[in-house]
C-alpha cells in the first residue's frame, strides 16, 4: 500500500478534500459524507442530475481511500447473477465467477432502473456482507461501500425503491451542480469531463489498513447520555408529527449516532455533540421520513429537531 | 500507402501508423473536407464536427434517416484520420459480449477473443435498436476507454471515437437512449439529406452508392502519431476567463428557463469548452473567443436538455442566447 500516512482523522478531512478537489471541483461536502460513510460502514445514496460528476466522485473516493472500486450500471435486464456472481464450468473445473459486488467501493449507477429483483439482489450484501449463490455462501472484501445512484430526472422505465429500502442508506446526498465558480474552474480540469484518468493525481489516503484503525478510532468516541437521548427523542417526534406516515425507525437512530460520532472525529472531537447530530440527522434521516400531501420532509425534521429540547430529560416514569 | 506496425498487446490492437504530416491544424480542416467530398458530398459540417469529436476525444452521435451516408461518412472519417475501424449493427439480441469480447479456450489455452470495441473507429449503427443493458456496455467502453471481462479489464486503443447512429423515423422495437446516457456524447449530429447539387453530384460519384469501396481515394491525413501531435496542440490552447464564463452562463441558464426539466449538466459545460477549443483550432487560432462557442454550442447542448412536451429544445437555445450577454470582445 502507497497510502500516506494519517495522523487523526481530523487532518483527514482536510486531506481527503484536497486530494479528491484535483478532479472534482465544488463537491466537498459530499466528499466529507462519503469518507463518513466509509469510516462508520454505511452506504450512500446519491441523488443527482446526469453530468453532476456523481460517477467521478465515487471513484475518486475509492482511490483516495486506497480501495478497489467497480462499477455497475443498471438496466432494465440487468440480472442479479451479474451482480452476485455465478457458477460456471471451466475446463472441467467448477468455477465462481464473482460479479461486481466483490470489490471495496462498488459504484451502484442509476438503481431505480432495475426491477425490483435485482435491487433486492443488491440489498443482501449490502447488509450481511456476503452473498450466497447457489446455496453457498461467498463473504465480500471489508471494507464495502456502496454508493449507489439515482437520476430523479428519468421518467420511463423508472423502478423506484420502497422504503424499506432507503433505510438500508446510511445517508441520502442530493447532489446539486457546482457554483458557477467552480463550473468555470472545472474547465481547466486536464480531464475535460471526457476522459477522467486523472485518478493518478489523488494521493491514496487510507488503505485497508489504515481505515481499520479509523474505525477503531470511532468506536471509542464518546457519546454523552444526553446526546444520545437527544437522537432517541428526535427519531420518536418525527413518528408523531401531523403529515407523517411513516417516521424514522431504530435502525435510523443506530446510523444517526455513528454519522453522529465520525463527524465528531473528523472535527477533531472525542466526544459527539448534539452540534453534530444536527449537522448529520438531515442526510442520515430525510429519507426515511414518508410524508403525506403537501407536508414537506424538511419541515418535519426542523419542526422534530426544534420541539426537542437539547438537554432532554430521562423519561419520568419508568418505560413499560 | 501505411506502415502497420503489428503491436499486438493482450487484446491485439493492431494499430494503422500512417505518416502524412499536416502543416496546422487550421489547414486540416480543410484538407479534411476536400478528402471526405471523394466519396461523401455536401455533409461538409458533418465532417468537421467529426474531426472536432475526434481531437477532443468525444463520442458522436448521428441521427439521419437511411440513406444519408452516416455509415460512409464513419467509414471515411476513419480512413481519413488513419485509424482503424469496426462497425457493429445493433439488433435487438446483440449481446454486450458481441461488444466487449470474451474468454474462450482454444486448443487447451485461455484467450481473450476482442469484441467490436478494439479498435479505433467504432461505427454502432442503430445504437437504438439494442435493449438497455447492451447499450451500457458501450457506454461503458465510451466512458472508461476500457473493458472489464470476466473480472479483468483491457484497455482499448486510443484514439478511440464512437460514432453511434439512431435512426429518426424506427418505431417498432425502439429502445430509446435514457437521457443520462445521451448526456456521454460529445455531439449529437442531425444529418439532413444533402442539398439538391449534392444530390445531382452525387450520380456521378463512381461508387454509385452500391460498393463504396473507393476508400482508396481518400488519403489519410493524420495517423495516430499526429492525432496526438494535434492533441497536444489542442490542449494548448487559451481559453480566456470571460469566454469561460460566458459558458458556464449559458449552460446555468438554460437550467432555469421555463420549460426546461433537465438544463445542462456540468459535464455539458466542459464538453462546450473542449469543443469550442478544438474548433478555435482547427479555424487556425490559439484563443477560444465567444463566435466558437456560439458555432458549436447546439451540437454539444441541444440533446443534452430535456423539454416538456410542445418545447423545442432549439429554443430554450436560442432563448438562453438571447439572455446571457456575450463577452466583450478585447481588440488587440
Amino acid at each position: 500500500m502507497m497510502e500516506e500516512k494519517y495522523d487523526d482523522l481530523a487532518g483527514l478531512r482536510d486531506r481527503a478534500k484536497a486530494e479528491v478537489s484535483k478532479v472534482v471541483i465544488g463537491q466537498d461536502r459530499t466528499v466529507e459524507l462519503l469518507l463518513i460513510a466509509a469510516v462508520s460502514h454505511g452506504h450512500v445514496l446519491i441523488e443527482g442530475p446526469p453530468g453532476s460528476a456523481k460517477t467521478l466522485l465515487a471513484r475518486a473516493v475509492a482511490h483516495m481511500l486506497g480501495a478497489s472500486f467497480k462499477r455497475i450500471q443498471f438496466t432494465p435486464d440487468t440480472t442479479p447473477a451479474e451482480l452476485n456472481g455465478s457458477n460456471a464450468i471451466r475446463a472441467g473445473e467448477h468455477v465462481f465467477l464473482p460479479g461486481a459486488v466483490f470489490t471495496n467501493v462498488l459504484l451502484a449507477d442509476e438503481i431505480n432502473r432495475t426491477p425490483p429483483r435485482t435491487q433486492a439482489a443488491l440489498f443482501e450484501p449490502m447488509q450481511e456482507r456476503q452473498v450466497t449463490v447457489d446455496g453457498k455462501a461467498h463473504k465480500l472484501p471489508d471494507p464495502f461501500l456502496v454508493i449507489a445512484t439515482q437520476n430523479p430526472h428519468e421518467h420511463e422505465g423508472v423502478f423506484p425503491l420502497p422504503e424499506g429500502q432507503l433505510d438500508r442508506f446510511l445517508f441520502k446526498i442530493t447532489l446539486e451542480y457546482a457554483d458557477a465558480d467552480s463550473e468555470l474552474q472545472m474547465l481547466n480540469l486536464p480531464h475535460n469531463g471526457i476522459a477522467p484518468d486523472m485518478l493518478g493525481e489523488v494521493r491514496p489516503l487510507l488503505g485497508v489498513v489504515g481505515l481499520d484503525k479509523a474505525r477503531q478510532e470511532l468506536e471509542h468516541t464518546e457519546v454523552p447520555e444526553s446526546v444520545g437521548r437527544y437522537i432517541v427523542a428526535v427519531g420518536r417526534r418525527t413518528r408523531e408529527l401531523p403529515g407523517v406516515e411513516l417516521g424514522v425507525s431504530s435502525r435510523a437512530m443506530i446510523h444517526l449516532v455513528n454519522a453522529t460520532k465520525a463527524n465528531a472525529r473528523l472535527n477533531g472531537r472525542t466526544t459527539a455533540t448534539i452540534e453534530d447530530v444536527r449537522e448529520m440527522a438531515p442526510y442520515v434521516l430525510r429519507h426515511r421520513i414518508v410524508v403525506s400531501g403537501d407536508t414537506k420532509v424538511d419541515t418535519v425534521l426542523l419542526d422534530a429537531m426544534a420541539s426537542v429540547p437539547t438537554a432532554v430529560p430521562p423519561p419520568v416514569a419508568p418505560v413499560p | 500507402l501505411a506502415a502497420t506496425n503489428g503491436k499486438t498487446g493482450r487484446g491485439a490492437i493492431v494499430a494503422l501508423i500512417v505518416e502524412a504530416p499536416y502543416q496546422s491544424l487550421g489547414e486540416l480542416r480543410e484538407q479534411a473536407k476536400v478528402e471526405i467530398a471523394k466519396v461523401v458530398i455536401g455533409q461538409e459540417r458533418a465532417v468537421e464536427l467529426l474531426l472536432v469529436a475526434a481531437l477532443a476525444r468525444g463520442h458522436v452521435l448521428l441521427e439521419g434517416p437511411p440513406g444519408s451516408a452516416k455509415t460512409l461518412l464513419a467509414r471515411a472519417t476513419a480512413h481519413m484520420l488513419g485509424a482503424t475501424f469496426k462497425r457493429i449493427q445493433f439488433t435487438p439480441d446483440t449481446s454486450p459480449a458481441e461488444l466487449t469480447g470474451s474468454n474462450a479456450i482454444r486448443m487447451g489455452e485461455k484467450i481473450f477473443l476482442p469484441g467490436a470495441v478494439f479498435t479505433n473507429v467504432l461505427l454502432a449503427d442503430e445504437i437504438n435498436r439494442t435493449p438497455p443493458r447492451t447499450q451500457a456496455a458501450l457506454l461503458e467502453a465510451m466512458q472508461e476507454r476500457q473493458v472489464t471481462v470476466d473480472g479483468k479489464a483491457h484497455k482499448l486503443p486510443d484514439p478511440f471515437l464512437v460514432i453511434a447512429t439512431q435512426n429518426p423515423y424506427e418505431h417498432r422495437d425502439v429502445f430509446e437512449l435514457p437521457e443520462s446516457q445521451l448526456d456521454r456524447f460529445l455531439f449529437k449530429i442531425e444529418l439532413e439529406y444533402a442539398d439538391a447539387q449534392s444530390e445531382y453530384q452525387m450520380l456521378d460519384l463512381p461508387h454509385r452508392g452500391v460498393a463504396p469501396d473507393m476508400l482508396g481515394e481518400v488519403r489519410p491525413l493524420l495517423g495516430v502519431v499526429g492525432l496526438d501531435r494535434a492533441r497536444v496542440e489542442l490542449d494548448a490552447t487559451a481559453l480566456p476567463e470571460e469566454v469561460g464564463r460566458y459558458m458556464v452562463a449559458l449552460a446555468r441558464q438554460t437550467r432555469d428557463l421555463p420549460g426546461v426539466e433537465l438544463g445542462v449538466s456540468s459535464r455539458g459545460v466542459m464538453h462546450l469548452a473542449s469543443a469550442a477549443k478544438a474548433s478555435a483550432r482547427l479555424s487556425g487560432r490559439d484563443e477560444v473567443t465567444d463566435e466558437d462557442v456560439r458555432e458549436i454550442a447546439p451540437y454539444v447542448l441541444r440533446h443534452r436538455l430535456i423539454v416538456e412536451e410542445g418545447i423545442k429544445q432549439d429554443d430554450i437555445l436560442a432563448k438562453a442566447f438571447e439572455l446571457v450577454p456575450a463577452p466583450a470582445r478585447a481588440f488587440a
